[in-house]
């Protein structure tokens, strides 16, 4: 038995944009088992990492609950989302605080876990940053 | 090396549980049960308190009675607390009823002279009126009217009730929903406050009212610094509340040696104690010395918000009297970032950019005379905006800061808002 696989990607597999600009993409799922999902979720989201605690910002939220007759649509065809990209913040690379951009797509399933994928891109072009005095704790 | 023996150590990050779902049933449980004791103690004083009190105003039946006798009664276990006992005859249900009363609460108070006085109004032999309960008309008072302290504890369930809820609320709007889903409900939720996410128009870049709001008298903006009051204060708590405990102590120490009765064991460890408070205040008075030593620093701005590649002129004044070996003027940004560690929460910063807009070796500012200085003031091309999260931070500054001979050298930083390029893009 092959585990269910769900693909998520940009439109002309950009990966940097600029604010204002327009996202847009698909997602689908592949499986050759028998799936019940209950509900799709897409998110156009942000969310730091590096040394601080996760801080994560949803701009784009679409929750569908699916009914029996939407899988096959779900399971086959490409499902579209779009969104114009907000204009903060921006991605940044820095040394203790870094902020990234993904399209995140989650599909639940009437038994067992939730099926998770992400397809991460640049807004804007703010160059990473380097230290410049050592670290200061409070 | 082998590693030394680490006592006492702390995790980095929350701890949690195996699963998010058996954590939040337990918290849910928790909040449940904090409601439900919320609901306990409502019910308790309702029942107890208000309820026979609006009984008293409302539904009682008036009838009058003669007192037979009247009394100040002591608790049975506590002998400083008193209640009036008016024993009392009157015709209720079809037939005679005698019984010892005044008020539906029956509560006892410490101020004997006030029960007195209440008891000395009901003379044996006289006729009162009565108010009895129709449907126990062994339930009877002296007295109607209300009390503002059987209504007031109508609030003491309030915050327990509200935590229990909120709490409630807070786990099953979370529950089996992903981090995402939560995050649009938290965002929803945070749209009804406009101060929490900065400007609307600009997410997680902090608002710039609180900078434009002040007007420069050469330039456009006065810039507010970064004041240490906040710092001075806690520590000007800290000092009053240790001394005022060891003054406490230091009383019964005194007193104890004054009447040749010397507690020993209690001068030994209030000794340590003094000596802790005197260091406190020691510490206080260098943090106050440290901060007012140097006169305020002016900095003005031309225009604010900042933004990439863009030039600003800065106006910098500083009044003396002050020798400096150094004074320089630089404009950095810094990120910061909190983090759990166990129980604490930590907080690291790291400065990421740093620019010298002025800098003048062997400055002598006589007293009563004013040291100014313009310089420009320019972002890189594709500088980071300023942003603000709840843990994640990237704030820009501009520092001011003096060396001086024999003492620490002084920095005053000045809060500035970058914003990302008015055509949404950076350095495109």
């Amino acid at each position: 038995m092959i585990a269910p696989r769900l693909y998520v990607q940009l439109d002309g597999g950009r990966r940097v944009y600029h604010p204002g600009e327009r996202l847009s993409g698909s997602y689908w799922l592949e499986s050759s088992t028998q799936l019940e999902p209950t509900a799709v979720e897409v998110s156009i989201l942000w969310h730091t990492f590096g040394k601080g605690d996760e801080d994560l910002a949803v701009h784009y939220f679409d929750r569908r609950a699916l009914a029996p007759h939407e899988l096959p649509s779900l399971l086959e065809h490409p499902q579209r989302f779009a969104s114009v990209l907000p204009p903060s913040p921006l991605s940044y690379e820095g040394v203790i605080v870094k902020i990234r951009w993904c399209v995140r797509v989650r599909v639940f399933f009437r038994k067992g876990k939730d099926l998770m994928a992400e397809c991460a891109f640049q807004l804007g072009d703010v160059p990473a940053a380097r230290a410049v005095l050592p670290a200061e704790r409070d | 090396m082998p590693r030394l023996l680490r006592v006492y150590g702390k995790k980095r990050g929350a701890r949690l549980t195996g699963s998010r779902k058996v954590g939040a049933a337990a918290l849910g449980i928790f909040f449940a049960a904090v409601f439900l004791a919320g609901g306990v103690l409502l019910g308790n004083i309702l029942v107890t308190w208000a309820l026979p009190e609006w009984r008293l105003n409302h539904t009682y039946v008036q009838t009058t009675g003669r007192v037979l006798a009247a009394r100040v009664a002591a608790h049975p276990s506590d002998p400083t607390r008193f209640r009036p006992e008016i024993t009392v005859e009157f015709q209720a249900g079809g037939r005679r009823r005698a019984l010892a009363t005044y008020h539906v609460h029956g509560a006892y108070t410490g101020n004997r002279e006030a029960v007195a006085a209440t008891v000395a109004r009901f003379r044996p032999g006289q006729s009162y009126p009565v108010w009895y309960d129709p449907r126990n008309p062994q339930r009877a008072a002296m007295a109607r009217g209300y009390t503002w302290s059987a209504w007031l504890m109508l609030l003491v369930p309030v915050p327990i009730l509200a935590t229990g809820g909120l709490g409630l609320v807070y786990i099953v709007a979370g529950w089996n929903k992903s981090a995402e889903r939560r995050a649009a409900l938290a965002q929803r939720v945070s749209r009804l406050d406009p101060a929490r996410a900065g400007s609307s128009t600009l997410p997680f870049v902090p608002g710039e009212t609180d900078l434009t709001s002040s007007p420069g008298t050469t330039l456009a903006f006065r810039l507010a610094a970064q004041t240490p009051a906040w710092s001075l204060l806690a520590f000007l708590l800290a000092c009053l509340f240790w001394n005022g405990i060891f003054s406490v102590l230091l009383t019964v120490v005194v007193r104890s040696h004054a009447a040749g009765n010397a507690e020993w064991f209690l001068t030994a460890f209030t000794v340590p104690l003094g000596l802790v408070g005197l260091l406190l205040v020691w510490g206080f008075f260098r943090h106050l010395r440290d901060v007012t030593r140097v006169a305020p620093t002016i900095v003005e701005v031309s225009s604010h918000p900042l933004r990439p590649a863009e030039e600003y002129e800065l106006y910098v004044a500083q009044p003396g009297p002050l020798h400096l070996e150094r004074f320089r003027v630089l404009l950095v940004c810094e990120e910061e970032a909190t983090y759990s560690q166990g129980t604490n929460s930590r907080t690291m910063r790291r400065r990421v950019y740093q620019d010298e807009l002025f800098c003048r070796e062997g400055l002598e500012i006589p007293a009563g005379t004013l040291f100014e200085t313009r310089c420009r003031l320019r972002l890189p091309p594709r500088a980071m905006h300023s942003f603000q999260a709840s843990h994640n931070q990237v704030r820009w500054k501009v520092l001011v800061e003096g060396a001086t001979p024999r003492r620490p050298f002084f920095e005053r930083g000045f809060t500035v808002h970058v914003h990302p390029r008015a055509n949404g893009a950076q350095g495109r």
